[in-house]
């Protein structure tokens, strides 16, 4: 899942405008960021990249990163919160994923289980993105930017459709 | 995980952050200023 999390954090964008779109995204990547630095300086040893991406320390993470935006108000403060939990979800839904580190039986099963899990990674981002431009529609923002944004978005699709 | 994959997995991550972000940047500044 690479899309589907910018996606997301586009799609949160419209629950508090007054927080540079960069914030969203940086929290639907923030995992993925955990993982990087983790994977290389070989910190993490589990099998599911636990301490990044399991349940509870996506719920840790998703807190730390909210908290810096508490300036902001309590609904941006969740709606931040949400943006890294949704790459829980996301990767749930795609590829599985785990409770806690160490946890005996590592992986949930993914919810999307299906030969067509590609395609269908893919409506998953035309609905996030759907949310993102009826938000900017509603906060009179439409433009071709906009446009431009879920094109590019919508076209990053091609890394996973690839195998890249 | 080696560091030059590293490397291309965090551009990959940072590259729409920044674009997205100078795109709607406009949108936003017509937003604060209403």
């Amino acid at each position: 899942m690479y899309a589907g999390h910018l996606a997301a954090g586009l799609a949160l964008r419209g629950r508090a405008r007054r927080v540079p779109v960069a914030a969203f995204l940086a929290g639907a990547f923030l995992l993925d960021v955990l993982w990087i630095l983790f994977g290389v300086l070989h910190i993490d040893p589990t099998p599911g990249n636990d301490w990044s991406h399991s349940l509870l320390m996506s719920m840790v993470w998703a807190t730390a990163f909210a908290v810096l935006f508490w300036r902001f108000g309590r609904i941006a403060l969740v709606a931040i919160w949400l943006s890294v939990f949704s790459h829980f979800v996301l990767d749930l839904i795609v590829q599985g994923g785990s409770l806690y580190p160490f946890q005996p039986r590592s992986q949930l099963i993914p919810i999307l289980v299906s030969a067509h899990a590609r395609q269908l990674q893919l409506w998953l981002c035309v609905v996030l993105l759907s949310l993102f431009v009826y938000d900017e529609r509603r906060a009179n923002s439409l433009s071709w930017r906009t446009r431009a944004v879920c094109a590019i978005a919508l076209a990053t699709n091609a890394r996973f459709l690839l195998g890249v | 995980m080696t560091w030059t994959r590293a490397f291309i997995e965090i551009a990959f991550i940072i590259m729409p952050i920044v674009v997205f972000s100078l795109l709607l940047q406009r949108e936003r500044q017509r937003e604060e200023g209403r």
